[in-house]
This record gives C-alpha cells, structure tokens and sequence, in this order.
C-alpha cells in the first residue's frame, strides 16, 4: 500500500485516542479542559527520555507516559472543585502555556527548542515495528483499545454519572454523588490516554520538540471534538478523520505555494467550524445520533 | 427527626436566615411557609450543604449535618427537590430516576464487576419505571428529560426526589406553576408517602394546599420562625397575617 495512506491512517489513530479521550471530559463530563495537549507532551517526553536515556524499551515508555499524565491529570483535577465552565478552560490553556515553556527552557532535561532525535521505534518478542505496516496496526490496536475502554466506561453507570454532572452538578451532588471525584477520575483516565498517544507519536515520528505541542495543536483537537460531536465517541472519530485528513489533505495535491495552502487550511477549519456551529450544533455525529436513527427506523416498520 | 437551632445566615449585609429553630418529627408533613424573601429556600440549601451556615445546628436522626458534604447529607437520607428545576436535561426521564437508585458506580466496575452490574441496572430501571408511573410519566421515559413540558420536568423531579427510599424527603414549592388537576394528584401522593412512613418537609405558597394536608406549619419571615403550630392556629395567628397581607 501507498506509503502515505498509511501515515495518514497511523496519524488517524494518533488523533482518535486525543479526541475521544478529550471527550470524555469535554462531552460527556462537561469539563472544558484545553490541557489535554499537555497531556499528549507529558506522555511524549516520558516515554521519549526513557528510551533515549534509559534505553527503557517502548512498552514500558508507553505506560510510564500514560501514568505520568494521568498524574498530571489528577492534580489538575484539584482546581475544578473551585473553576467551572470557562474558567476551567483558561485555568487549563494556562497549564499548557506552562508546560510548553518548561519544555522550552528546561534545556538539561528536554534539550530544549532542539527537540530529542533518535527516539527508537517499538520492539516485541524481538520483532521492530520499524515498517509502516506494523506500526500501522499497533497505532490502530491503541485506537481500539482507547475507544473500548471508553465506550464501556461512558455506557456503564458511571458514565450516567458522569453526564449528570455535566447536565447539573448540584442535583447530582444532592443525589448524593461526590462530583469532585468523578471529576477527578475523568481527568486521569483522559490524560493516561492523552499520554498514551504521546507516546505513540513520540516512536512512531522519532522526534519530538516543543512546537509539536503547542497551543494551536490543542484547538485543532478541540475543534476534531467539537466538530465531530461532544458526548460522543463515534462523533470524535469523526471529527478526526474530517478535520485530521478530510480537509486538510487534498489541499497538498493542488499545485498551489505553501504560503496558501497553509492559510487556506485555516480559512477551510473556520469555515467548517461556523457550518457546524449553525446548521448541526450536536456535531456530525451527536450524543443522540444513533439513538434517533434507531427510533425512526422503529417507526418506519412500525415494530416500536 | 430533624431539628434546626439557631440557623443563621447571611450573604453580605443580607440576613437571609437568623436564629432559625424548628423540629420535623418523623412521619409527619410540615410545612415551611412565608413570604418571598423570608429565607425558605436558604433553609433547605443549608440543611443539604449546599450551603454552609454562619452559626447554627442541624441534626438528623441525632447526627449532626453541619460538617457533612451534600452527597454525605444523601447518603445520610435526605433527599430534595429543587424551586427551579433541576432534572438532567440530556438524559432521558428514565436515565434522571435510575441514576438516583442505589449500586455500584465506579468506573471500572463494568470491567470487574459486569454481572453484578447488570442485575443492578435491571432493579433500577425497574423501580424507576414503577415511579414514573406514580406520576404519570411512564409513556416519556425515553424522552430526553430537556425535551418535557414544565409540569412534566415538575413531575419527573419529585418522582425522582421520591423514587430514593430517602427518610426525608424535602419539596421546595412542588406545585407553584402546575394545573389544579395535577395539584390534588400531588397531594394524594404526598399524603400516601405519610402513610408509607414518610417524612416530608415542604416550602409552599400556596396556603390552601398546605393547610389541607400537613401536621405543622413553621412560617418563616424576614429569616426568622414568626409562628409555629397546626394549620387552624397558624391560620389565625396575628403575625402571620401581617406578613402576607401587611397591615
């Protein structure tokens, strides 16, 4: 296969864990939390540090990044007990401004705006995932993965919880649910995945600096879930693939200057964001999508 | 059952509720009536920890609520509805009664404990059909609770209030804004909830509906009791005219 469709598609599964795990504070719990790309750095890092300076093989990167961010993800759960709505969203930019000046600066550890080269790829039972091929399917068996877990967790009871504290966190508070909590647990379940993909990214580009982390990453995540759908896992993947490759690729095989084609990348993201905002508001695929397909199908046979 | 002493509470140089004391007794309806302003609201928010009260005691049961956070003072058994609603507007009607229902909600329990969850969801979606057909709501249980009408999401925040096997259920004006009709259907439930053993405190405007049903009445003005006693003293009493109708 075409060497490109498979970095895209490994891109595509890099982007579904961010989102769908971004998600799952944003859409289902109501936490607007403009971090998460923090998250993805602190995972990156992790995993990339203990391979180059340890020689820790990927396994090992790849769950030590992920707990690395579910730490980070937990602190930053303390300050939702006080910080909702956009509040919570400037408190999280903040700490992702924070962390993209650490990497900058922090140059005996992160070497800095140099970036860390030579991050090695994956190995198992003695095998490389240095094709793109192979690396292909680990990318898509972490998507899988990601998207199970989190399909499981958001259709159990505590997913119902989770959406009660986004619909109103007094009622769910007086029905007798420590909300802080559920906060807190959401947030470290989203940043491990965060982390985990980080960690993917990290081996898969073998180079990692701070730009890959920067602000403007978190919008275009952020826009994937918005655009795809909040409270939906389906609606993230979605938003992925449209924003993540849909838009933005074809635009490489017009022979137009890079100056334009970046800036029409832009306008293209703007204007899809507004389309969405104004004629399907719940995203392409919505909380409720599926659920109103099903009932119209029960309606049209008439077996309802 | 409950007991309230010295309840004060201000916000700013606003005394919203000071040196508040009344008893609920157990199986009992009372009532918790009085003027706009006179601080009812602020009682019920400070016995669910809602709100934490400048001075003051309140104790259930014996144990003391102060200190105890809104899911403990639940867990306790107490349970309330709220003056502007507060139902789970993008869960269905049926999801807005399971979710108060107890079991287990840990995040990873449908991966340790997938059949034990199953059995539960299966007793709640149960009883929380039977509630919503105490008030009439079964046909909507799949509508989304944001998609029902006033009285309906009214209907739905009681049911719900009612549907956790609290000890003590508090109402905060469970019939301002609903149909005559409905009105009597409301206190046929709230007087077969008595007969069941239930204890209910309400907040209420409306002194006809409070006076045909409840035990006691506790009127509130200006943040402090003005007249306690059966529906037929209070009705009476001096003070009490004066607040609703002044001079």
């Amino acid at each position: 296969m075409n060497a490109y469709v498979i970095h895209l598609f490994i891109m595509l599964c890099i982007y579904i864990v961010l989102t769908t795990s971004m998600n799952l504070a944003v859409g289902f719990t109501g936490l607007i939390n403009l971090g998460h790309i923090a998250f993805y750095a602190i995972g990156a890092y992790t995993s990339a540090l203990l391979a180059v300076k340890l020689g820790l093989p990927f396994w090992v990167g790849l769950l030590a990044g992920g707990c690395m961010a579910a730490f980070f993800g937990y602190l930053l759960s303390f300050p939702t007990v006080r910080l909702k709505g956009d509040y919570l969203a400037i408190g999280t930019l903040g700490f992702s401004i924070i962390l993209e000046a650490v990497l900058k600066n922090w140059t005996s550890l992160t070497r800095g705006p140099l970036g860390i080269p030579g991050i090695p790829k994956p190995e198992l039972f003695g095998l490389t995932f240095s094709s793109l091929e192979l690396y292909a399917i680990l990318a898509f068996t972490l998507a899988l993965i990601t998207f199970t877990v989190l399909k499981i967790v958001t259709v159990s009871p505590f997913g119902r919880v989770m959406k009660a504290v986004r619909d109103d966190e007094v009622a769910a508070k007086t029905l007798g649910k420590n909300t802080f909590r559920v906060k807190a647990k959401v947030l470290t379940l989203s940043a491990f995945f965060a982390g985990v993909a980080g960690s993917l990214y990290a081996h898969y580009i073998t180079f990692i600096d701070p730009t890959s982390f920067a602000i403007t990453e978190t919008i275009l995540i952020f826009s994937m879930v918005l655009v795809g759908g909040t409270g939906s896992l389906w609606g993230s993947i979605a938003g992925a693939f449209v924003i993540g490759i849909l838009l933005p690729e074809p635009l490489r095989f017009l022979d137009l200057p890079s100056s334009i084609v970046g800036g029409m990348r832009q306008a293209l993201y703007a204007l899809l964001m507004i389309l969405v905002i104004m004629k399907r508001p719940q995203g392409l695929i919505g909380e409720d999508t599926f659920h109103s397909m099903w009932h119209n199908v029960k309606r049209r046979f008439k077996f309802a | 059952m409950l007991t309230v002493k010295g309840l004060k509470k201000s916000f700013g140089g606003v005394h919203a509720v000071r040196d508040c004391n009344f008893t609920v007794k157990e199986g009992s309806i009372t009532a918790l009536i009085g003027p706009n302003g006179a601080g009812k609201t602020t009682v019920f928010n400070l016995i669910t920890g809602l709100l934490r009260p400048d001075a003051g005691d309140v104790r259930f049961k014996g144990e003391p609520l102060t200190d105890l956070q809104s899911h403990e003072i639940f867990h306790a058994g107490i349970a309330r509805t709220f003056q502007l609603l507060r139902i789970f507007p993008k869960l269905s009607a049926i999801e807005n009664l399971m979710i108060a229902q107890p079991g287990s909600e840990g995040m990873f329990d449908m991966f340790t404990k997938t059949k034990r969850i199953r059995d539960e969801e299966q007793t709640k979606h149960e009883r929380a059909v039977e509630y919503l057909r105490v008030v009439g709501l079964e046909k909507k249980k799949d509508l989304k609770g944001g998609d029902l009408s006033y009285g309906q999401q009214k209907l739905l925040d009681i049911a719900r209030c009612l549907s956790t096997e609290a000890d003590l259920i508090l109402l905060d004006e469970p019939v301002a804004g609903v149909n005559p009709t409905l009105r009597e259907g409301i206190k046929k439930l709230l007087v077969n909830l008595k007969k069941q053993g239930k204890t209910i405190l309400l907040i209420e405007h409306d002194m006809n509906f409070v006076m045909g049903m409840s035990d006691k009445v506790i009127v509130l003005d200006h943040g402090e009791e003005i007249a306690e006693g059966k529906p037929s003293a209070v009705k009476k009493n001096k003070k009490v005219i004066k607040a609703y109708l002044g001079e």
